[in-house]
């Protein structure tokens, strides 16, 4: 816990490769923005030996737009350029949500990937990668696997990534035509230890517009585990039921009720499930209210 | 392949305010020590220390940044505004300075060079921002005085005089 | 020159506000002293242990390290962090406690002072911390300041039993309180506490510590009273040192709020200066600031209200347990300070207030802007609207039925009120917020998700302690050959504006140029005794001080200037004389007349004119504490499903007597209430109870308002000005604006659902377990203090 860092090798490779043969040792970081792993150097959370900068590793930079509305991001493509991508009413809209609220300067300098890769737990960007069903793209120079953001933490802390692993970059698949999300969040107070100081989550709805009927619900809530939660049998009740306030208010009960505790304190578990069933309701029906008014625009502009 | 070598201690040269200054860095170092205690800029401030507060903002390359969170190294090669920066070098006042006077708008002074960067910034980006649009642009300076009010003015009104400037050049 | 006044009430621009917008003003931490070291200190990770061993060795074989000391190393003499006993007459304080050494060898906290270093560079200070080897004997802990008081508690000192670090009466009880409540048709009783907000002044403590040539010994730090700070440094604990000895600097300052009253890291600093014959620079982080010596005191307080039928309230009694953490310094004092302004300001016979302040192992509490008024108005303005809603009366005519008239006592009652303008702060802003409009009467269900309510607050505050402090206060001005001046003077520019306003009220007084005097402040050797910026007092007690200096000196220009008058052939005596914005003139002829340069020149340099400068001291004592009000009114839209708060509209008056600068003055007031927004909201400043450790350490999780929080609001001045008041009629304005936003946002979300809030910040797990059990009594979790949860 100090006003400032305690020296580490450094290293500042310039190509992929480069990077890997030097993250051999379990004592060492990849820094891309720094937003988190400086902060937590200086206070004390983590003393790496070896600190890997990635910012001249060539080709990480890049953002790739697909014409449907999703993107593929590399190492370090900020936060800010992403949400540039991610308009408010457009299919990937929690994305939006969430970047809004984080700060300016943080969405200057952070990466979207270093946003998932700190594996901090009260953060909004993971869950609303997770209702898009993001896919990261990790290398440990042989051969690339791909994970969903969903199945990349493994522990408190701790993520899927392997000692000579590295993140390569993030994929947003394309939003189903009359699909659209929304991301929302309540702060309140860290009450234990183990608590977290926020609720958050993040809905993606998909409509058959004739019909108003839901095609297809993905439901992720953070700040009730150590990572963004898929909350299935929420998710289920709405397969087919009308884009209406009752179906989403059987979903948010669902929700709720799947919350297991985080400290021994039964008010403030109390007070998380409800909170989890407000967050829920609310991103459900603000994702389909865009989700129309989307099938409404196109087909104007149309 | 060569083996990469690891980089210790070294003179670095940062472009600052418009001008190269070299010094000695180590890679452990952060930015708003480099810039405080080497270089002298004592005008940004370290108030949090995990990147909340914005009292250490300074301009990379235009962009609002937190220099404590922000290894000095990684900012090698870029253009850094500080708030010493923000005045012509001829001593004449940025808009957004006599605004800040004018209107009252700084009361201790800590996060005011953060919060004056923060809307150059803003207004380099949109001349003519909307009131929550100022809003939302500080909302990662955090001010313990002056509730904001009189910020928020002195940025709206160094807009209307700058873009009155400019109407009268044109 | 037709206007009254050239520069009172005008917006003038603040002299400190140039550098600060360039960067240039320079706080503690920009200074550097040649051949300075850099300190840090070692903090406990333990909430109560005895040090059984420290060994340095390691830390001092360290390349660049030049001092570490522990325990061992530093006087053995207990201190107490607040200063202000050496604002009292006799230097007798009943209500502090001399409990702490600079460094500790029984750790009582998370974040107490076990050790420090002194470094050639920082980083070999840290690492030197790292190398500190403690052997620590854990002892028993205590966070509940309820159960602190069992007797089978652990004891947080050994010579404070039961845990009790205070215990007394309010000084001004008064009637039987008892048979009032025994008579009374109507009566309310309300309980609850504030939260320990944190003053989170942007700039952490810092402290430069250097003995000089002369072994003078030299501070640099954020002092708010820097003349208090020196005594008490030589008094309490370096008793080979005497005042003189020390030269105190207070350069810009980066927040105070009253954090400042109490020493921070000087003493560390002047231990390691000696040690190293160096000077050093001592710094902390703001994790360190959080978890550890200043912060609001949390304050359990019970209210109880006696009235009759008519709306006369006869009877008022309020119990306070306060949680001092785990040294005293200012919880005491607070605590009465809350009674104070709370009990004073209703007319009522019956008055009873009770104080206990308990030991425990969390952090230290302190002093914060408002000193117990925000946390007594937060329980006593829903203890009133309890009272409004059992008569079936209007929240707004019961107060104005009730509050104090000109003769009655005052809020500190040996002295009767001299001014008021309250009831006109409660029509003024009655009418602004349109209440008549918006209040839709007692018991109004409202339904749906989102309920909106209204709720108002109506407060006084005292502008300094006099009658109880040493409030008097002496400022020089001095006037050069130019017709410029200094004015020196020893308030703390903490970012109040205050030197502005003395500014403005020496040109005004001494008939100079605004823009032609210059303020000298923040040194002790310079400046003449005072015990700093605090309890609104400046510009009521400095600034009188300052306009009779001013007054002087327009006295010597007018005695000068009668020779002068002769080239026009006219015989004038001083009387006839007027000096106004630098320039001296005839009262009867403004043309005949010259700058006060011509004055100030000879009196320097024309060896048969006077033979002396134009200079002058001024003093002032005060004896009343001018008291202040606020009535605030609040709307609020409450969502039921998150239970968030959102106010609508923020409407305050302020009895401000004259506003010496209306700019600075509307300064106050929006920050004031935006930082009370935070105390009513967001700020939570929370320790874990089953390990004591702050959860809140860090800006992640403790949140002051941001621009996006502020509400629409309407801060309006109610000026009329005041007798025995400061220079003009001003009144202060400092505190108040902090204490009015929790008390009026509280009564207004019961309009809106129904439920009272007991504990601050009224956070939407609160409010959504309120909501969903209401009518259970004491959630779960609940301290002693009925009803509420922490």
């Amino acid at each position: 816990m100090g006003r400032v860092l305690q020296p580490f090798e450094y290293y500042e490779p310039l190509t992929v490769t480069e990077a890997l043969s030097l993250m051999s040792s379990a004592s060492t970081k990849v820094l891309a923005g720094g937003c988190d792993l400086v902060p937590s150097m200086r206070c004390g959370i983590v003393r790496p030996t070896r600190v890997v900068s990635l910012r001249k590793v060539r080709g990480l930079d890049v953002l790739k737009l697909d014409p449907r509305g999703g993107f593929h991001a590399g190492a370090l493509v900020k936060i800010h350029q992403c949400a540039t991508h991610a308009r408010e009413g457009d299919g990937l809209a929690a994305l939006w949500d969430a970047v809004e609220l984080v700060q300016p300067h943080i969405r200057n300098m952070g990466t979207l990937i270093g946003n998932v890769c700190s594996a901090v737990p009260f953060l909004d960007i993971p869950v609303a990668l997770v209702a898009l069903q993001a896919e990261i793209r990790i290398t440990n120079g042989n051969s690339q696997r791909a994970l969903l953001v969903e199945d990349f933490y493994t522990a408190a802390g701790t993520t899927a990534l392997k000692a000579g692993e590295l993140v390569l970059s993030i994929a947003l698949p394309p939003p189903a035509q009359n699909a659209s999300s929304a991301h929302f969040r309540i702060n309140k107070g860290r009450r234990r230890e183990a608590d977290l100081p926020k609720v958050n989550a993040s809905c993606y709805v998909a409509l058959d517009a004739p019909t108003k009927t839901i095609v297809e619900a993905v439901i992720a809530v953070g700040c009730c585990s150590f990572r963004p939660l898929r909350m299935r049998e929420a998710e289920a009740v709405l397969k087919g039921a009308p884009a209406e306030r009752t179906s989403y208010a059987r979903a948010a009960a669902a929700a709720a009720k799947c919350i297991a505790p985080l400290t021994n304190a039964p008010w403030v578990e109390e007070t998380r499930q409800e909170f989890v069933h407000a967050l829920v309701f609310d991103a459900l029906e603000k994702a389909a209210h865009r989700a129309s008014s989307k099938t409404n625009t196109s087909r104007s502009a149309a | 392949m060569n083996p990469i070598k690891a980089i210790s201690k070294h003179v670095a040269t940062f472009r600052i305010n418009g001008r190269d200054r070299e010094t000695i860095i180590e890679p452990h170092m952060l930015l708003v020590d480099v810039i405080r205690e080497k270089l002298g800029l004592t005008g940004t401030k370290r108030a949090c220390g995990t990147g909340n507060c914005g009292s250490c903002t300074v301009l990379l390359d235009g962009v609002p940044i937190r220099t404590c969170i922000c290894l000095a190294i990684t900012a090698t090669g870029s253009a850094i505004t500080t708030i010493e920066g923000l005045a012509k070098s001829d001593g004449t006042l940025h808009p957004l300075q006599q605004a800040f006077i004018d209107h009252a708008a700084s009361q201790c002074g800590f996060c005011i060079p953060g919060m004056l960067l923060a809307s150059a910034a803003l207004l380099a980006d949109n001349p003519k921002p909307t009131r929550a649009a100022v809003k939302r642009a500080l909302v990662g300076n955090i001010c313990r005085c002056t509730g904001y009010v009189k910020i928020i003015d002195a940025v709206l009104d160094a807009a209307t005089q700058r873009t009155k400037t400019m109407e009268v050049r044109t | 020159m037709s206007a009254e006044f050239s520069y009172i009430g005008k917006r003038m621009p603040r002299p400190d506000i140039g550098p600060k917008v360039t960067g240039e003003a320079k706080y503690t931490e920009d200074m550097v002293v040649p051949g300075m070291l850099e300190g840090r200190i070692l903090c406990s990770p333990h909430a109560h242990a005895k040090i059984k061993n420290i060994d340095t060795s390691k830390a001092q074989a360290l390349p660049g390290v030049v001092a570490v000391i522990t325990h061992r190393d530093v006087p053995d003499r207990k201190f107490t962090r607040s200063t202000m006993a050496e604002a009292e007459p006799g230097g007798l304080y009943p209500m502090e406690r001399q409990d702490q050494y600079v460094l500790a060898e029984k750790v009582r906290y998370i974040g107490d002072w076990v050790a420090a270093v002194a470094a050639e560079d920082i980083y070999t200070a840290e690492r030197a911390l790292d190398l500190i080897e403690v052997e620590y004997e854990l002892l028993p802990t205590i966070f509940d300041p309820f159960a602190a008081l069992d007797q089978q508690a652990p004891q947080v000192h050994d010579d404070a039993p039961g845990n009790i670090a205070f215990e007394g009466e309010y000084p001004f009880n008064c009637g039987d309180v008892k048979s009032a409540f025994e008579q009374a048709e109507v009566f309310a009783e309300f309980a609850g506490v504030n939260s320990r907000q944190k003053h989170l002044h942007l700039e952490t403590d810092a402290a430069i510590a250097w003995w000089d040539a002369s072994r003078r010994l030299n501070i640099i730090s954020p002092a708010q009273g820097a003349h208090l700070g020196k005594r008490h440094l030589a008094k309490r604990i370096f008793t080979d040192l005497s005042e003189g000895d020390i030269h105190w600097i207070s350069p810009a300052i980066g927040g105070g709020f009253g954090a400042r009253l109490a020493l921070g890291v000087e003493p560390v600093a002047v231990v390691l200066a000696r040690m190293s014959g160096r000077p050093v620079r001592v710094t902390m982080t703001r994790e360190e600031d959080f978890s550890g010596y200043s912060s609001r005191t949390d304050q359990h307080q019970t209210i109880r209200i006696g009235a009759q039928k008519d709306g006369t309230i006869t009877a008022i009694e309020q119990q306070i347990v306060s949680d001092s953490g785990a040294y005293l310094s200012h919880s005491a004092t607070t605590s009465i300070v809350n009674c104070v302004q709370t009990l004073g300001l209703f007319s009522c016979p019956n008055i009873l207030g009770q104080i206990k302040v308990v030991y425990t192992n969390t952090p230290t509490t302190s002093g914060f802007r408002g000193y117990g008024n925000p946390e007594g108005a937060f329980i006593m303005q829903q203890a009133v609207d309890i009272v409004a809603e059992k008569l079936g009366m209007d929240p707004v005519e019961f107060r104005l039925k009730n509050i104090r008239k000109v003769g009655e006592p005052s809020i500190f009652p040996p002295v009767a009120l001299a001014h008021t303008a309250l009831a006109q702060c409660i029509h003024v802003g009655a009418e602004r917020f349109g209440w008549k409009q918006k209040w839709a009467g007692w018991g109004k269900v409202k339904t749906g998700r989102h309920r909106r309510g209204v709720g108002l607050s109506v407060l006084a505050n005292c502008t300094s302690a006099g009658g109880v402090l040493l409030e008097h206060s002496s400022a020089m001005i001095k006037v050069m050959a130019d017709g410029s001046a200094n004015l020196i003077v020893s308030p703390t520019e903490m970012g109040q504006g205050i030197l502005c306003g003395l500014q403005q009220v020496a040109a005004e007084t001494a008939g100079l140029k605004f823009e032609n005097i210059r303020m000298v402040s923040g040194d002790t050797d310079v400046t003449l005794f005072d015990i700093g910026s605090h309890a609104s007092r400046s510009m009521f007690v400095i600034g009188n001080a300052v306009a009779n200096a001013g007054a002087k000196i327009k006295e010597q220009i007018r005695v000068l200037a009668v020779p002068k008058f002769e080239k026009w052939q006219k015989k004038v005596t001083p009387a006839e004389i007027e000096v106004r914005e630098g320039r001296v003139f005839l009262k009867e002829d403004p043309s005949v007349g010259f700058d006060v340069s011509e004055v100030a020149h000879d009196a320097i340099y024309n060896f048969g004119f006077a033979g002396a400068q134009i200079a002058a001291t001024g003093s002032y004592l005060a004896t009343d504490m001018a008291q202040n009000h606020q009535a605030a009114f609040a709307e609020v839209e409450v969502d039921t499903e998150t239970g968030a708060i959102t106010v609508l509209k923020y409407v305050v008056a302020h009895d401000i007597g004259r506003a010496i600068n209306p700019q600075l003055v509307e300064g106050q007031m929006e920050g004031g209430a935006v930082q009370g927004l935070g105390f009513a909201l967001t700020e939570d400043f929370i320790v874990d109870p089953e390990t004591g450790r702050v959860l809140t350490d860090s800006l992640f999780t403790y949140r002051p308002p941001l621009t996006t929080d502020v509400p629409e609001m309407d801060n309006l001045l109610v000026e009329d000005a005041a007798p025995n008041a400061g220079p003009f009629g001003a009144k202060g304005v400092g505190e108040l604006p902090v204490a009015s936003p929790a008390a009026a946002i509280a009564n207004a979300v019961y309009d809106a659902i129904g439920v009272r809030i007991h504990s601050l910040p009224m956070a939407p797990e609160k409010l959504l377990y309120a909501l969903r059990h209401r009518g259970e009594g004491p959630a779960p979790g609940a301290s002693r203090v009925t009803g509420q949860f922490l």
